[in-house]
């Protein structure tokens, strides 16, 4: 198996997709002869035609209505914005119109659609590059939301994504785009919607992540077994909408403790909603209190950004907290 | 204006300590800095100082009252005086592990029974599946919550108290009773821990020393001056450690929650020291990385401190094996209790010289030799007869025969 990026395995799946799906169409800012600002789409002009890899304007809110009436039509578009934080043009669109289709129209109309769309921070990027907005997309029903952590989990999920019939808000975790390389499958390959995998099984802290965070869910796992012996079983989410509350259920009863690790702010994030659907299931099985490590509640700074991104001794400190509970520890 | 000084978290994962002694009386005008009481805890004997200038308005506590973190120990009237600055760091943001409003009463003083209880849910949980009322419950955690050891404990306690409390009828006049306090305390519930929990069994087997005597003697040639003088145990330990690396069951716990046996892979070893208190046990750290005269220094710093009761919490924690040198001062044999959750102790007891049956040359002689009984207690959850049986067979060989450690050594 050839060895990718994330950007190429994205890239080799949207080019093995159109090729046997003539109904998918890409559009969205500089996609098409510039190839995309993260090159994502490099080749594809070439490839497909600019009818099929179509260069748009500047303008968020017509490149996700203009894609919504291309579903509707019959197509099955795969919009990019070229960061998730200009999508919010588009939001009245996505809202208001996209994820509401299948509804409105009793079934007759789903808008079959993938919004393609980097996220996150540490690249650099500061206020407007930088931002990790899932927890809006996920609050919002009719949409999925789907955040892979790696080229061959990328590979699985967009293909499933695009195969899906419903609208899917794809986030790339930018800062990995080319951070590490992964085996990526040639041929066909889906990993379903919907279904988390435990990325590092452990006995005695949850940490549940997905996306760049996971990267420094895992290395704070080899640190806390290394230095305090305490073994964390490490869940990838990978689908935010629908969860799979199955998976995190099974490893919060095996462990008793539990905790999120995401780089949005913290009111009101995605962490919040787990905290939240444990605290309604798994009450019992809890031997302390639900940590959330993420981002925090201001906009997303310049230099402090090493600071604001959840780092392997911030991640640690928690697992420390939550496990010391037990043993009649105190924060320390 | 009052200033309440509370007993605080000194540390070391103590909650509790017994007030030994007031240096002030109500009335008494006192400085910042000055030394207030002395408290001794399981470990340590701590001053407590003041960090106010004032007059002792009122002392909250006796001598010989035990005091738990939290709990006020002296008030003190500031407000000819008032605090320049006390010198308490500022507090940190402990909200979520401290219990929030409600709660946050019951941390000031200890939990009554009808207050409010602090518990994990999946500590309530297991409380209801036991049967217990969890307000009934001592909790050992931060503002006396209740943890899962606190629910064995309470159920033990509680059936104890049922069986054995009417035993004791007061002889009034006949009888002293002095309050079970600091090491005596602590030794008194690890050993009731220990035989609540482990299955123990006792092996015995004697031992020729002759060849301990003679590497002793012969050692002393080598020894610098900074060296100190050999004793039988640092040689004992370095017999052993082979020993428990070919056994490394003897080298384990069980743990009970998870049905697991943890087999570690170094070499702590526990050497029980008598002091006035009462037994410690502090620890060799890495014994296997030692050789014999840093394994006689430490032997020696380790039973000095721990007379003096000047060792750190960690020096007594974190034991793999333990070896009791009871014959020290006498006995025969004995039947050591384990110091759980380790697995295995080893009783070393007094050589002796005594007449032995040896084989010379083929044919049965009567020797007078060295010799010495070793009792192993075991953990037999865990540990088998048989197993102990070729474990001392083989630290036998080792004793009577110390060459045979270096084929083992890399």
């Amino acid at each position: 198996m050839p060895e990718l990026t994330l950007v190429e395995s994205i890239r080799q799946t949207l080019s093995q997709e159109m090729e046997q799906d003539p109904k998918i169409v890409l559009l969205g800012e500089d996609i098409g002869t510039n190839g995309g600002v993260f090159r994502v789409t490099e080749g594809l002009i070439d490839k497909f035609g600019p009818e099929r890899v179509i260069d748009t304007p500047l303008s968020e809110s017509g490149i996700i209505g203009f894609a919504t009436g291309m579903a509707l039509y019959g197509l099955h578009p795969i919009p990019e914005i070229q960061f998730v934080d200009f999508i919010w043009p588009g939001w009245d669109q996505i809202m208001s119109e996209l994820s509401k289709y299948r509804y409105r129209s009793g079934g007759q109309y789903p808008a079959h659609l993938v919004i393609r769309t980097p996220y996150g921070g540490g690249v650099g990027g500061a206020l407007y590059h930088s931002q990790s907005p899932e927890a809006y997309f996920a609050h919002t029903p009719g949409l999925k939301v789907v955040i892979p952590s790696g080229p061959k989990d990328a590979k699985g999920l967009l293909t499933s994504s695009i195969r899906d019939s419903d609208p899917v808000i794809f986030m790339e975790p930018k800062r990995i785009y080319r951070a590490f390389r992964e085996e990526v499958p040639e041929g066909e390959f889906t990993v379903p919607l919907g279904v988390a995998s435990v990325a590092r099984e452990g006995d005695d802290v949850t940490i549940l992540s997905y996306g760049s965070m996971l990267h420094k869910a895992l290395e704070t796992a080899d640190k806390v077994r290394d230095e305090q012996h305490i073994s964390c079983e490490v869940i990838d989410l990978r689908t935010l909408l629908p969860l799979d509350i199955t998976t995190i259920e099974k490893s919060v009863k095996k462990t008793g403790r539990v905790m999120s690790v995401t780089e949005d702010t913290k009111t009101a994030g995605f962490g919040a909603e787990l905290s939240a659907l444990i605290a309604e299931r798994l009450i019992e099985y809890l031997e302390a209190p639900i940590l959330r490590v993420t981002g925090f509640d201001t906009p997303f700074p310049f230099v402090h950004e090493p600071d604001y991104l959840p780092s392997v001794n911030r991640i640690q400190d928690s697992v420390l907290q939550i496990y010391n509970y037990s043993y009649g520890g105190a924060s320390k | 204006m009052i200033y309440e000084l509370k007993f605080t978290d000194i540390g070391e994962g103590v909650h509790e300590g017994e007030l030994l002694l007031w240096h002030v009386g109500s009335g008494d005008s006192v400085k910042e800095d000055q030394v207030l009481a002395e408290v001794e805890t399981e470990k340590v004997e701590v001053e407590i100082t003041s960090p106010v200038d004032g007059v002792v308005e009122s002392l909250e506590k006796k001598e010989g009252d035990v005091v738990n973190v939290g709990e006020v120990l002296v008030k003190i009237e500031t407000s000819n005086t008032p605090p320049a600055e006390i010198k308490e760091p500022p507090p940190k943001d402990e909200s979520l592990f401290k219990p929030t409003a409600p709660f946050k009463e019951s941390q000031e003083k200890p939990r009554s029974n009808s207050g409010p209880v602090l518990a994990a849910p999946a500590v309530r949980k297991k409380a209801r599946e036991m049967g217990i009322n969890i307000a009934e419950v001592k909790g050992s955690g931060p503002g006396g919550r209740v943890l899962f050891p606190d629910l064995d404990i309470h159920t033990k306690t509680s059936t104890e108290q049922v069986e054995k409390q009417p035993a004791i009828v007061p002889q009034t006049g006949l009888e002293e009773r002095t309050p079970l306090r600091g090491i005596r305390r602590a030794v008194a519930r690890n050993m009731r821990k220990s035989k609540d929990t482990a299955a123990h069994f006792t092996v015995h087997d004697e031992v020729d020393m002759s060849s301990l005597d003679r590497l002793k003697d012969a050692a002393e040639s080598m020894a610098t001056s900074e060296d100190v003088k050999i004793t039988y145990l640092p040689i004992i330990i370095k017999c052993l450690i082979p020993a428990l690396k070919e056994f490394p069951i003897l080298n384990s716990s069980l743990d009970d929650n998870k049905e697991e046996i943890v087999t570690k892979h170094y070499y702590n070893i526990g050497i029980a020291v008598d002091t006035e208190d009462g037994l410690i046990v502090p620890v060799i750290k890495n014994a296997d990385q030692k050789n014999i005269w840093e394994l006689a220094a430490e032997i020696k710093d380790l039973a000095e401190r721990a007379r003096s009761r000047d060792l750190k919490l960690e020096e007594v924690q974190g034991g793999t094996f333990t070896v009791t040198s009871i014959g020290n001062i006498g006995g025969a044999m004995a039947t050591p209790i384990i110091r759980w959750p380790e697995v295995a102790i080893l009783g070393v007891m007094k050589g002796k010289l005594r007449p032995v049956v040896i084989e010379e040359n083929g044919e049965p002689k009567i020797a007078i030799r060295r010799m010495m009984f070793l009792s192993i207690s075991v953990d037999h959850r865990i540990v088998d007869g048989a197993t102990v049986a070729r474990f001392l067979n083989r630290l036998i060989q080792y004793i009577e025969n110390p060459g045979l450690v270096l084929l083992r050594e890399k």
